[in-house]
C-alpha cells in the first residue's frame, strides 16, 4: 500500500505547503480534476452534476436516500462525509472484500478527483498516478482508450490491490467478474484535435 | 461510468422498460442520477478525460461529455444547453477544492450557436455556487474547432460516445441498479444475480452498438496554464 499512497500523500504534503488552499498560485505538477454543470439560480450558477473518476458514484453510491443526488450536488471536499461510507459499504458488504482492501479503495477515490501529474511525458493511464504507473503510466488522468470498467472491476472483484502490495490478499476474488469483455474496438478515435470520433 | 449509468439507465428504460411503461414515461423516469438531471440532459455529465496532447507535447487536453444517448436521428439537431455553465475544476494542492477553473458556455441555439471559453483562472468563488469569469473575446461556433486565444484550442459539438461497457450484462448482474428507471423492485438489492460477464464473442458494447453520441467539450492548452 505504500507504493500506492506515498505519491499522493507526499504530493499533498508538499503542495499544501506552497500555495493557498484556493486561488493559487501553486507550483506543483499534480492536479485533481473534475467537471461540473450548473444552472442559473438568482445571481449565481448552482451545481447540478459533478464527475471525475468513472464508475464511482454510479456503482458504489446506493440509489436509496437520494445518495446520487447528494454526491452530485456537493464538492469533492465533502466526499469523506458522503461518498466514503458508500464505497466502504459496497466493498465490504457487497463485493465481500477485506476492510484493508476497502481502505485502499477509499484512500484512492476520496476525494473523487481525477489525478494527473502533468510533468510526466508518457501517455495517460487511468489511476496511473495513484498506482505509481502500474496501470500503464505515471501521468494518470484518463485516455480515451483506457478500459476503465475493467480497471475498476479488477480493483473491486480482482487482485489488483494485493498484486500492487497495497493490502494483503483477502482471497475473496471473483475472477469471472473482472472483465466485461468489451474493449474500445468499436470506437473511431482521431489522432488530431478534437480526438473524439465523428458522430455515428 | 457516470456515463454508463446515465446511458445505461436511460437505455434500459427505453429498451427494457418501454414495453411496460411506454417510451415517454420510461425515458422520463429517473434515468440519470436525479430527476432534475434526467429532465435536463444538458446538465448530465457522462465522462471526464485528461491526457497529454497527441499533437503537442507541451499541451494537455481536457474533455467532458454531456447529453447522453444522442442517436442518429437527433445528432444534427442537438446543441449545448445555453442555460448551463460548464466548468473544468482544477485542484492544485489536492485538498478537494478548486484553485483554477476553465468555463465554457453557449449563447443561443441551433447551428449558429456561439461558444464562449474563459480561463483557466482563479474562480470568482469556490464551491457549488459560482459566477462566470470574463470570456475570451473570440467566440466559436457549435461543431467547429476554434482558438479562443492564441495558445488554447476548443471544440464543442456532437461526437461519438467514447465509453464502452456491456450494459445489458451489468443489469443482469445487478438488476437493482435498473430499478429507478424500469420500476421493477428487487427485494435484495446489492446482491449479484449473476457471477460472470458474457464471453468475448457475446459481450456487447451497448453505446457503439446503438450508434450513440454525446456532446463533447474539448479544451487543449499548455500544461503550464494549469500548474504555474
Amino acid at each position: 500500500m505504500k507504493k500506492l499512497l506515498i505519491p499522493s500523500i507526499l504530493a499533498s504534503i508538499v503542495l499544501a505547503g506552497c500555495g493557498g488552499s484556493n486561488g493559487g498560485p501553486v507550483t506543483g505538477t499534480t492536479i485533481g480534476l473534475w467537471a461540473t454543470t450548473s444552472v442559473k439560480n438568482g445571481n449565481v450558477y448552482t451545481q447540478m452534476d459533478r464527475l471525475a473518476n468513472p464508475v464511482v458514484n454510479e456503482v458504489f453510491g446506493t440509489v436509496a436516500n437520494d445518495q446520487h443526488k447528494v454526491n452530485d450536488e456537493v464538492g469533492p471536499d465533502q466526499d469523506s462525509r458522503f461518498l466514503k461510507p458508500e464505497i466502504d459499504n459496497f466493498m465490504v458488504n457487497v463485493a465481500g472484500r477485506s476492510q484493508a482492501t476497502a481502505n485502499v479503495v477509499t484512500s484512492v477515490l476520496v476525494p473523487d478527483t481525477m489525478k494527473a501529474d502533468l510533468s510526466q511525458t508518457g501517455n495517460a493511464s487511468y489511476l496511473g498516478y495513484e498506482t505509481g504507473g502500474a496501470t500503464g503510466g505515471k501521468f494518470g488522468g484518463r485516455a480515451l482508450t483506457d478500459d476503465v470498467v475493467d480497471i475498476s472491476l479488477g480493483i473491486v472483484f480482482g487482485n489488483t490491490v494485493s498484486a500492487l502490495g497495497l493490502a494483503p490478499d483477502d482471497g475473496k476474488e471473483i475472477p469471472a467478474l473482472t472483465s466485461d469483455n468489451v474493449g474500445s474496438g468499436g470506437k473511431h478515435f482521431k489522432s488530431t484535435f478534437p480526438y473524439l470520433g465523428d458522430p455515428q | 461510468m457516470k456515463k454508463s449509468f446515465i446511458a445505461i439507465l436511460a437505455v434500459t428504460s427505453i429498451v427494457a422498460g418501454a414495453a411496460v411503461l411506454g417510451h415517454q414515461k420510461a425515458y422520463a423516469s429517473d434515468h440519470a442520477d436525479t430527476p432534475a438531471i434526467a429532465a435536463n440532459p444538458g446538465t448530465d455529465l457522462t465522462d471526464v478525460y485528461i491526457f497529454p496532447s497527441p499533437s503537442n507535447a507541451n499541451n494537455v487536453v481536457l474533455v467532458m461529455n454531456v447529453h447522453p444517448l444522442i442517436d442518429p436521428s437527433t445528432k444534427n439537431s442537438t446543441y449545448l444547453d445555453p442555460n448551463v455553465l460548464y466548468q473544468f475544476k482544477i485542484d492544485n494542492n489536492l485538498d478537494g477544492k478548486e484553485d483554477r477553473v476553465v468555463q465554457v458556455w453557449a449563447t443561443g441555439t441551433g447551428p449558429t450557436q456561439k461558444i464562449s471559453v474563459a480561463g483557466p483562472n482563479i474562480p470568482p468563488s469556490v464551491g457549488v455556487n459560482n459566477g462566470k469569469l470574463a470570456a475570451y473575446s473570440t467566440m466559436g461556433t457549435f461543431g467547429s474547432a476554434f482558438n479562443p486565444t492564441a495558445n488554447i484550442q476548443a471544440y464543442v459539438g456532437v461526437r461519438e460516445d467514447p465509453f464502452f461497457f456491456d450494459l445489458e450484462q451489468f443489469f443482469t448482474i445487478f438488476p437493482d441498479r435498473a430499478t429507478p428507471i424500469n420500476g421493477v423492485p428487487v427485494s435484495d438489492p446489492n446482491t449479484p444475480k449473476a457471477l460472470t460477464w458474457r464471453t468475448p464473442g457475446n459481450a456487447v458494447d451497448f453505446l457503439s452498438n446503438g450508434n450513440y453520441d454525446v456532446i463533447s467539450i474539448v479544451v487543449e492548452m499548455p500544461k503550464t496554464l494549469l500548474t504555474n
